[in-house]
């Protein structure tokens, strides 16, 4: 194909009432003399809806995976309280263990020091 | 150098209403002009949107920095073209922080295929998936020429190079073009 054979027409359409609805939204922002009236650039919506999407997945994981440790709970509120109280508990062995370990390091624990 | 009448209007310094009536009466000659050319040069309607609404809203608002020594339009293809071209650097930065992969013709070619928005036969879609591999400046210097048929003296102003080596860029991009054009899948 030679350079002057190539095709000039413009083979890209736009959808429907694209041009009317782009000249409001840019005369809406004109007149508004702030940027605010602009339409966000597309990379931030993207990015918006990515870590919203990616914490709606998240949390979705997270009731999943602690309701199947849980199955008695079928509220949030349930799951929350059941959380509470293992980590309260678990908190309290650890206060436990860590009371038995300094009283087995102290000098009247041992025998020879009676 | 004769201007449009509705020039003078769009200065902040004029009446809101008569603001109004400029713009809209800009849009009316220049919207569909601006986006089918930075249309053929970022190619999807996403972006091309993107930026004919962020070229339109600036070029308007700072109107009043237009001196007058070349022809409005020409401004206005300056503004289009850097802006063309700033957007199509971010994104292949973007794209490079995550692959040093580059789309070559039949990426392009597939996602022509697959673009709604696409309506052009085989070689109307060889030739615009030929474009995309271009390098942004030769693409630039085809597209003012060829579907644009601009004048080699005002696409001086419009990118600011000569016009001898825009001659030669034009020539490197439409051999390239035949190239890619005419290799088999």
């Amino acid at each position: 194909m030679n350079p002057r054979e190539f095709p000039r027409r413009f083979p890209f359409r736009v959808p429907e009432g694209y041009h009317a609805s782009a000249a409001d939204a840019m005369t809406d922002a004109f007149m508004a003399e702030t940027t605010v009236g602009i339409r966000k650039s597309r990379s931030y919506q993207m990015a918006a809806a990515a870590i919203f999407t990616g914490l709606l997945i998240a949390s979705a994981g997270w009731l999943y995976l602690e309701s199947t440790s849980h199955p008695a709970c079928v509220t949030f509120a349930c799951l929350l309280e059941e959380t509470e109280t293992e980590l309260l508990e678990s908190e309290y062995e650890q206060l436990m263990e860590e009371a038995a370990w300094d009283l087995e390091l102290a000098p009247w624990s041992s025998s020879d020091s009676f | 150098m004769e201007q449009p009448e509705w020039l003078v209007d769009l200065s902040p310094t004029a009446p809101a209403d008569r603001r109004e009536r400029a713009f809209r009466a800009f849009l009316a000659t220049w919207q569909q002009p601006i986006y089918r050319f930075i249309r053929r040069m970022v190619l999807t309607h996403e972006d091309a949107d993107d930026v004919t609404q962020e070229t339109l809203v600036q070029v308007a608002r700072s109107v009043d920095s237009f001196r007058g020594e070349a022809a409005f339009s020409t401004w206005l293809y300056q503004i289009a073209n850097r802006k063309a071209l700033d957007h199509i650097a971010a994104k292949q930065r973007r794209a490079a922080r995550w692959t040093r992969w580059a789309p070559q013709m039949e990426d392009r070619l597939a996602a022509l295929s697959a673009d709604p928005h696409f309506d052009g036969e085989d070689a109307e879609r060889r030739l615009h998936a030929g474009l995309a591999c271009l390098p942004p400046r030769q693409k630039q210097v085809f597209i003012l020429r060829y579907f644009e048929e601009m004048p080699y003296a005002e696409m001086a102003i419009i990118t600011q190079r000569s016009e001898g080596s825009l001659k030669a860029s034009y020539h490197h991009a439409a051999e390239k073009l035949k190239k890619l054009v005419l290799q088999e899948d």
